[in-house]
């Protein structure tokens, strides 16, 4: 099946280095990685190199992993670029590529990210989820920095 | 006159959420560190962390840096505008029972 992509892209005043930090480091990844308000990152891991493992789970309120983002790394160079692909225990279409490319701004750092989409749950729904990573990705850094 | 004109509207919508009038008690008792605060609740810190995005867009706190921690104050002004709007009400309604018991008066 042809692989559609969906772009998400946001403007951060957060550093270039502290944004890419906040993509691989298993601290901030369990602070923002969710899928929107009720949901949680109990856990995450990250081998940060090539063909290392990045997994993050997924939680709802009561706190029970639903499951874990699993993913292959594809593409690091730091502070400009993540990709991983992945492959979800248990869910079919695996082989989908998350990208994520960084650029400084004047302002801070632009951050585009690009997925494939998979042919289960509506792209709606799939776009929704993935800007609420994004803005929860904003919540965190302003906050913390 | 309190010196910031924080928009009223901000403050009320940030006071109106459960959460977000929990997180401001918490930190007018004495100010508080973001993970302390976090720790309070059992939803997600990107959740906690918008509710206080919301009170310090309001001006209803503000945060400041110590070391590597993120130290959360209230910013009493911003409450104090609250309550002169109440007090103003409270002197429409005051106002009026004080004609009530005039009119009262001149007709016994």
């Amino acid at each position: 099946m042809k692989q559609e992509t969906v772009v998400i892209e946001r403007d951060f005043t957060a550093s270039i280095e502290r944004v890419f930090q906040a993509l691989i480091n298993p601290e901030d990844l369990v602070k923002w990685h969710h899928a929107g308000d009720g949901w949680q990152t109990p856990y995450a891991e990250v081998d940060a190199k090539v063909g290392g493992i990045i997994k993050i789970a997924y939680a709802g309120p009561d706190g029970k992993v639903v499951f874990d983002l699993i993913g292959t790394i594809e593409a690091l160079q730091p502070p400009h670029t993540l990709s991983y692909r992945l492959a979800i225990p248990g869910l079919p279409e695996q082989d989908r590529i998350v990208n994520y490319t960084l650029s400084a701004t004047p302002g801070g750092t632009h951050l585009r990210l690009e997925f494939d989409i998979e042919h289960i749950n509506d792209i709606e729904l799939q776009r929704k989820g993935w800007t609420e990573h994004i803005i929860n990705l904003e919540a965190m850094l302003e906050i913390l920095t | 006159m309190v010196e910031y004109a924080a928009d009223l509207n901000l403050i009320f919508r940030a006071m109106a959420d459960e959460t977000r009038r929990d997180i401001l008690r918490r930190v007018l008792s004495g100010e508080q560190t973001i993970s302390e605060l976090v720790g309070n609740y059992t939803m997600s810190f990107a959740s906690v962390a918008k509710h206080i995005q919301v009170l310090t867009n309001a001006g209803l706190l503000y945060k400041t840096k110590r070391g590597r921690e993120q130290v959360l104050t209230a910013q009493p002004d911003a409450i104090k505008q609250i309550e002169q709007l109440m007090l103003e009400y409270e002197r429409v309604w005051q106002s009026r029972f004080d004609a009530l018991d005039t009119l009262l008066k001149e007709e016994s």
